[in-house]
């Protein structure tokens, strides 16, 4: 439905590919929100800031206050002035830095395609006057900034993007539980992860955000060969995080890999369905404004 | 292992392709990284097993593949016998080329033998045992040749072929590999040795083997005879079928092991003239000794020359003959007319008291007989009666009382329709002593009383048919006797059964060409002049069959093999070691026998190799729904 509403050009500027030309993280994340919200008709989420949205005609229970003076100096009529709402969410922004994301080795990676994202949702969430941190971790987490709202706290936020190198190995649920007793105040955690872990010990983290009345929204960064396991020779396969070798002729065994592959993904899906957990697979070839829409899917239920 | 064509075994090397590709895709593999290889060790190590067997599998296939056809095609083939090893020498090879190779796969055995042996030899030779005087040289020469030739006639023993092989082996040195079935027949009357290790044998003979066949035809007053010998260590049941013009008879006999067995078939023959038909036997595995033909003559009526010293003295020959006028025309005449009389028109003579002949006479006589006629010697009584030229004999017997005829000689096809007792009441009151020949009656006295000398068809009886000698001229006896007599010098005048192989000698009458027509077509001969009559001689004769000879009156005669060629008992091995002889296998395999199997073995793996693949295929093509 709400796809409907873009014009052609405006999804140019969210493909990844086109994004990884430009330079500066801040200008990515700002020419993918704007090319974003640009290309709504409207948008149905007016009111979450102290910025003018539109008049209304005054009706009685109204605050006096909220009446506009001078448009009733040009017009002799009574309306009230509407403000987007002012919110005071904490979102948390947390991006898995491990060396798995550094695939692939070509224009750009899971961690470049994620790195983008947050950067981009950072900007959003500024941009509406929310408060955003973020965090990233490996086997544990690497770097802790709290949420702020401030301009000059999104640019350390950029900074902290922009300088991230990937490394290590991943245990993302001992991160997750270890971050979920840290943030004390609810708030929105947002998680870009590849998610290559022992997938029935991240479940039970990401229950535990839900048990401490967080809201969840987890983004699952695969590459397309991951996912179909695509090369068309036999090739020497080595593991980013441990060094690992296997010796594999795709072609053999490509199907039951893609049925695991599947099969994993929808154990993600219906795990975090039952845990009221969002949950986006997102490959990095796909544009950036679904992960968008359901970061503002996921903000509009929160209200 | 032996290769016919192994200019092919190189491409053996095509086996390494598929190694060299493995082991190129091993080196040449792809290193990629890859995020985790969490999922994928759990897939590969369910799909490992299959994936290797698999791997494994199709590389052993294709290997297999590209080793089985060049393999196949350098024509390979197992020779656990192979004699000598031949790779740069020459070898003389000798093969038995008898009637009795023919018998079940001898034949094609010996020929992939010899094939085998000479195309492992850089200067093969060849002695066929029927043509022993040819020497064959030259490999493609002699391969073309064993395409052509067969079992024959020619090659009833092995002796000339073996003198032969000696003799070369002793002046050059050379190994010889006699190929034969070692029939006992063939190598009997050897006595010579080769030198110690020259002579290798493929034995292509077995002591244990089932053959039957026809060993002889006579013709006996209306009734053919038929011999038949049962050669395996079994006994046979065969069905017998004489075929004479247009009639056809059968007779279906059990013959024991190892024993001679004679049938009889009747047959009226009306007309004078000449018959030829053929007694075949139902068939075993050699077939050659279950056909024999034959030609009977039945002569038109016998004009019987009857010289007699005196018409009394030849009376009862006189009267005896008039009994069957329908065969015989007597004709009496004196004993002084020899001399004018022209003796070559009449096929037999008796001459009842040839001492009265004069020298002169004797030689009228002689040059008769050996021009082909013949005669009824009645030898006189006395002591020196000018006959010593013709028949040995000694004076005048006059036993007390007398002397009666106390064994015959049955075998002989004279008297084969006679027994002992029917001369048993024959009184003899005087004789001769006759010496020579074949004693077909013995006197009690040991004394023979009717002599054959069949090489100057003559029989001669010991004594004159008159009262005073002898009661046989009353006696039942008497006229069945001369008249079998005199038949049977007609009939054995003229030869016609023959051995294939033989030549063939014929008197005809004229000088004239002759048109002869045999089994294997038609050819135009020509008499040769002889002393008496002009003689045929035919050396074409290898075909067994039924052959006439005709111009202006028609000759005929059957050619048959030797009836022992059809005898496959094989030689006591004590016999074949004094011929310095070692038998090396019975078991050359023919080349080529591994080819066939091969390719068929590479089409089956190439079938395999893609049942493989297209299940690995169809494992894959999703499921559409």
């Amino acid at each position: 439905m709400l796809l409907n509403c873009y014009v052609p050009h405006v999804k140019q500027l969210l493909k990844p590919e086109l994004i990884a030309r430009l330079k500066g993280i801040d200008f990515k994340a700002r020419m993918v929100v704007e090319g974003f919200l640009s290309g709504l008709h409207r948008s149905p989420y007016k009111g979450f800031s102290v910025e003018f949205a539109e008049h209304r005609q005054y009706l009685p229970g109204d605050e006096l206050k909220r009446i506009d003076w001078r448009v009733y100096g040009r017009t002799e009529r009574f309306f009230i002035r509407e403000y987007e709402e002012e919110t005071n969410l904490r979102a948390y922004l947390v991006l898995d830095s491990s060396a798995s994301m550094a695939y692939p080795d070509g224009s750009y990676s899971k961690l470049d395609y994620g790195r983008w994202l947050a950067a981009s949702l950072a900007y959003l969430l500024n941009r509406q006057k929310d408060s955003t941190g973020l965090v990233t971790f490996s086997k544990k987490i690497n770097r802790y900034i709290p949420p702020r709202a401030t301009t000059a706290h999104l640019r350390i936020i950029f900074r902290e993007l922009a300088g991230l190198k990937p490394s290590g190995d991943t245990n993302i649920s001992s991160t997750l539980h270890q971050l979920a007793e840290r943030i004390r105040r609810r708030g929105l955690v947002i998680l870009i992860s590849d998610l290559w872990d022992n997938e029935t010990a991240i479940v039970p983290a990401l229950r535990h955000f839900r048990a401490r009345k967080h809201e969840l929204l987890v983004f699952h960064l695969f590459h397309p060969d991951e996912a179909k396991l695509d090369f068309r020779n036999p090739v020497l396969l080595r593991d980013l995080e441990t060094g690992q070798e296997i010796t594999v002729d795709p072609r053999l065994i490509k199907r039951q890999y893609q049925e695991r592959f599947n099969r994993r993904c929808e154990y993600f899906r219906r795990a975090c369905a039952e845990a009221l957990v969002d949950y986006q697979p997102l490959s990095i070839t796909t544009p950036f404004d679904q992960a968008l829409f359901s970061y503002l899917e996921h903000r509009q239920r929160l209200n | 292992m032996h290769f016919l064509q192994p200019q092919f075994l190189p491409l053996l090397s095509l086996g390494l392709i598929p190694l060299f590709i493995h082991l190129l895709t091993r080196l040449r593999l792809r290193r990629q990284n890859f995020p985790s290889l969490h999922l994928l060790q759990t897939v590969h190590q369910e799909r490992f097993s299959w994936v290797r067997l698999k791997e494994i599998l199709l590389l052993l296939l294709r290997t297999l593949v590209l080793l089985i056809i060049p393999l196949g095609l350098s024509r390979p083939g197992f020779e656990p016998g192979l004699p000598v090893r031949f790779g740069a020498e020459r070898v003389l090879v000798i093969l038995d080329d008898s009637y009795s190779m023919g018998y079940g796969s001898r034949w094609q055995k010996a020929v992939s033998s010899a094939r085998l042996i000479i195309q492992n030899s850089s200067q093969p030779e060849l002695l066929l045992a029927s043509r022993a005087d040819t020497l064959f040289t030259g490999r493609n020469f002699i391969n073309r040749l064993l395409d052509t030739i067969s079992p024959s006639a020619g090659a009833w023993t092995l002796f000339p072929a073996l003198l032969r092989a000696d003799s070369l082996s002793r002046q050059r040195g050379l190994p010889v590999v006699l190929i034969t079935d070692l029939q006992e027949r063939a190598l009997s009357r050897i006595d010579f040795s080769f030198p110690p290790g020259k002579l290798q044998i493929v034995n292509l003979g077995t002591q244990q083997f089932d053959n039957a066949g026809v060993t002889g035809i006579s013709f006996h007053n209306n009734r053919i005879k038929v011999e038949l010998f049962n050669y395996g260590g079994a006994p046979v049941t065969r069905t017998v079928t004489l075929k004479l013009k247009n009639s056809v008879q059968e007779q279906t006999i059990a013959l024991p092991p190892r024993t001679p067995i004679t049938i009889e078939f009747l047959m009226n023959f009306e007309k004078p003239g000449l018959y030829p038909g053929s007694v075949e036997l139902s068939a075993d595995s050699l077939l050659i000794d279950n056909v024999r033909y034959f030609v009977f003559h039945i002569p038109e009526k016998i004009t019987v020359p009857l010289f007699v010293p005196t018409d009394s003295a030849g009376k009862y020959l006189y009267w005896a003959l008039l009994t069957d006028t329908l065969h015989f025309q007597p004709l009496t005449l004196k004993t002084s007319a020899l001399s004018s009389t022209q003796l070559s028109h009449y096929p037999v003579i008796i001459i009842a008291d040839p001492g009265n002949l004069k020298p002169a006479d004797f030689d009228r006589l002689n040059f008769y007989l050996n021009s082909g006629g013949s005669a009824l010697l009645c030898v006189p009584n006395l002591p020196s009666s000018g006959l010593e030229r013709l028949i040995p004999h000694q004076g005048k017997v006059i036993s007390t009382g007398f002397v009666t005829p106390a064994e015959i000689d049955t075998t002989h096809p004279l008297l084969a329709d006679f027994r002992t007792d029917d001369f048993k009441p024959i009184r003899i009151f005087q004789h001769t002593r006759l010496a020579g020949g074949r004693t077909l009656i013995r006197l009690t006295d040991q004394s023979p009383l009717v002599i054959e000398l069949p090489e100057k068809n003559l029989l001669v009886w010991a004594f004159t048919p008159e009262p005073a000698v002898t009661d046989l001229i009353y006696k039942a006896v008497f006229v069945p006797l001369l008249h079998h007599s005199l038949k049977y010098l007609v009939l054995r005048t003229i030869r016609h059964d023959w051995f294939v192989g033989d030549t063939v000698v014929l008197s005809v009458r004229e000088l004239a060409p002759l048109r002869l027509i045999g089994p294997a077509g038609e050819k135009t001969v020509l008499p040769e002049p002889a002393l008496a009559r002009p003689l045929v001689k035919i050396t074409t004769t290898r075909v067994p069959g039924n052959y006439r000879l005709e111009n202006n009156t028609v000759y005929a005669f059957s050619v048959n093999p030797l009836p022992a060629e059809g005898d496959l008992t094989p030689i006591a091995e004590a016999q074949l070691s004094s011929l310095g002889g070692k038998i090396i296998s019975s078991d050359l395999h023919p080349a080529g026998e591994l080819t066939a199997l091969l390719l068929y073995l590479a089409a089956a793996l190439l079938a395999v190799e893609l049942v493989v693949i297209g299940l690995e295929n169809y494992r894959k093509t999703p499921v559409r729904k």
